[in-house]
């Protein structure tokens, strides 16, 4: 670990619209190391898939990456053509999606599948990419991979959709996994199988992982850094441990407030007021400030800094003007 | 597939039965008299009532219907009553004509009417898609005896390049293939603009970029395939289109098939002629569509284990 892979700096994406540019993904700044695992959490529309998305620069139109830079082994991403950035999707950086559903193409074998990534990224022996579809579906939990390279997935479960769609993204052994909401459409029983899966291909295969998640708790069961979104931009970064004993952020303080307590009995959960705003709603200062019960009358005017306090741990919030305001 | 194949060959039978009793009965219900339309008129009585008892007319039509279905499985389509040949022979004649300009014309809309849709589906709303889609929208509006003219009028009339009538060789093809092929082409294009585009937004698109695979491929082999469903239905409309509506163009063309036949067996009555011309057309149409079913199976694994 601590060997930087990939560093995201500044990184605004937005939406042309009728309305103007919405700005999904707003200034945005990380980094993650090699073996790592950070986690992207926040509420629907807070930008963390925008953000999953523009790494591999898979912006469907009319959104746009229009400024920042997203640094791998120190060369911008955003620098590269479609053809050096298609050597790096698949094989260096690769991706799988929250809806194992649709996520595979339902007129092709997954056998067929799976070894496309290997020969379009320089496997020349088909026989040898089928030795490899199979011993991929094999790791990821198929009894007999020989006969389910020839399935469709039609004839497969949400569950194993997404195991395939694992095997998939790790066939060309990739220095990070993308994990957007990997376990968001399965149920509670397969959600836990793919983490502990996902978990121990990590253990085997050294990949970095950057897991896009709302659920907090598969945050504190994989992650080992922990970076808040809301409204476009990062609001908290810290270690996980941290995170979790000492939330600084009042929007984490809130998240963390409504996981429900095994052993705490309330009728009623705690939620956060309000919704979270549209892009073209934002507030001029704090983006948070309309739902902060902490806001005060600078929250309203001026846009607080991401400072980066002493212990690493990074938030944006005029609470905490201690540490010195740094924006990478 | 092989046991999907077997069940819709099967399902051709009971159609291909209904088809021959509609085909029958329905002929018998259209007004007129066919030995008074062959001798013509201030013919006596007797004369016609004799014809009628010698062609089997006058017996019950359940009677009728039995022979012909018996005929027909010996090979026996009856005798025109015009013509006085054997129907077999009279569609023989023409049917090879017919199928060659309704193939031709098939095969040119749908090559050039898929490629254009997809180059017109991956430049949305851009200049070529609107060229594309306002060329579309003029061939499938203009009907295709128009455009059959306009091109005589250019390619025989002025130019002198091209025959215009008759089908003696492939340059006399050249028209009627052009005239056939270009209103498929508009909505073959259209189709598969809309296929596509329908088709480029699922997920599984994105998660082929996602893996770095080339994007020609990820159009032309992973969306493509997913769009030869409405793709290959609008194929099949066209080429029995083509093999109904082929009347008007060979008309204009005088060339001689089985729309031709089917129109003059109309005005003339020749019942064997006429029941057997619509029986043979609409037997290759049910054939075509099985075609297209079991090619859906063929691309799209979910179909067949239904």
């Amino acid at each position: 670990m601590s060997e930087k892979l990939l560093e995201v700096r500044n990184l605004r994406t937005v939406f042309h619209t009728e309305e103007g540019e919405m700005p999904a993904v707003d200034g945005v700044s990380f980094r993650l190391d090699s073996g790592e695992v950070l986690a992207i959490v926040g509420e629907s529309g807070c930008g963390k898939s925008v953000t999953s998305l523009s790494i591999l620069k898979l912006i469907p139109s009319p959104g746009e990456i229009v400024a920042g830079e997203i640094l791998y082994k120190g060369e911008d991403l955003l620098k590269k053509n479609t053809k050096e950035m298609n050597q790096i999707r698949g094989e260096e950086i690769s991706m799988i999606f929250q809806e194992p559903m649709t996520s595979l193409n339902p007129v092709f074998p997954i056998g067929h599948q799976i070894m496309e990534s290997l020969i379009y990224h320089g496997e020349k022996d088909k026989a040898k990419a089928k030795a490899r579809a199979i011993e991929m579906l094999r790791l990821v939990g198929f009894s007999t991979p020989e006969k389910a390279i020839s399935y469709f997935p039609s004839q497969l479960s949400g569950g194993m959709r997404q195991r395939v769609m694992i095997a998939m993204a790790l066939t060309c052994e990739p220095q990070i996994l993308i994990a957007d909401e990997p376990t968001t459409a399965l149920d509670v029983t397969i959600q836990a199988q793919i983490l502990r899966l996902l978990k121990e291909l990590k253990e085997k295969t050294g990949a970095a992982i950057i897991m896009i998640t709302h659920d907090l708790g598969i945050v504190a069961q994989i992650a080992h850094n922990v970076m808040v979104m809301y409204a476009g931009e990062a609001v908290e970064y810290a270690p996980v441990r941290e995170l979790y004993k000492n939330p600084l952020h009042p929007y984490t303080k809130g998240l963390l407030q409504s996981i429900p307590k095994i052993n705490e009995d309330h009728d009623t959960l705690y939620n956060i007021p309000g919704m979270v705003p549209g892009p073209k709603d934002y507030p001029k200062g704090c983006r948070f400030c309309p739902r902060c019960e902490y806001a005060g009358e600078r929250c309203e005017r001026e846009k607080p800094p991401y400072v980066k306090r002493a212990d690493g741990h990074r938030v944006r919030c005029w609470l905490y003007e201690g540490g010195e305001a740094n924006d990478a | 597939m092989l046991k999907y194949a077997i069940k819709r060959i099967l399902q051709m039978i009971p159609l291909l039965i209904a088809l021959s009793v509609i085909v029958f009965f329905l002929i018998r219900w259209i007004p007129g008299d066919p030995v008074s339309a062959m001798l013509g008129p201030g013919v006596p009585a007797s004369n016609i009532e004799f014809e009628r008892e010698r062609l089997g007319l006058n017996d019950p039509i359940i009677v009728q219907y039995v022979r012909w279905v018996r005929d027909i499985f010996q090979g026996d389509l009856g005798k025109s009553i015009v013509s006085k040949k054997p129907v077999v022979y009279e569609i023989s004649r023409r049917l090879p004509v017919t199928l060659t300009l309704a193939v031709g014309g098939t095969v040119i809309s749908s090559v050039l009417g898929v490629i254009l849709g997809v180059i017109a589906a991956m430049r949305q709303n851009r200049f070529l898609d609107n060229l594309i889609m306002s060329v579309s929208l003029l061939t499938v509006s203009m009907p295709s005896f128009f455009f059959a003219l306009m091109l005589m009028l250019i390619f025989s009339v002025q130019l002198g390049w091209l025959p215009s009538i008759g089908l003696n060789s492939p340059a006399h093809a050249v028209m009627p293939l052009l005239a056939l092929g270009s209103s498929g082409l508009g909505f073959m294009a259209r189709t598969t603009r809309s296929a596509m585009l329908d088709v480029i937004r699922q997920d599984y698109i994105r998660t082929s970029r996602s893996r770095g695979i080339p994007e020609k491929i990820v159009i032309y082999s992973h969306a493509l395939k997913n769009s030869m469903i409405p793709i290959i239905t609008a194929i099949g409309l066209r080429f029995g289109g083509l093999l109904a509506g082929s009347a008007v163009t060979e008309t204009v063309f005088s060339i001689p098939g089985m729309g031709k036949f089917l129109v003059d067996s109309v005005t003339k009555r020749d019942y064997p002629c006429l029941q057997a011309a619509i029986l043979v057309l609409a037997t290759i149409f049910i054939v075509v569509n099985t075609i297209v079913d079991l090619i859906y199976a063929a691309v799209d694994p979910r179909i067949r284990y239904e």
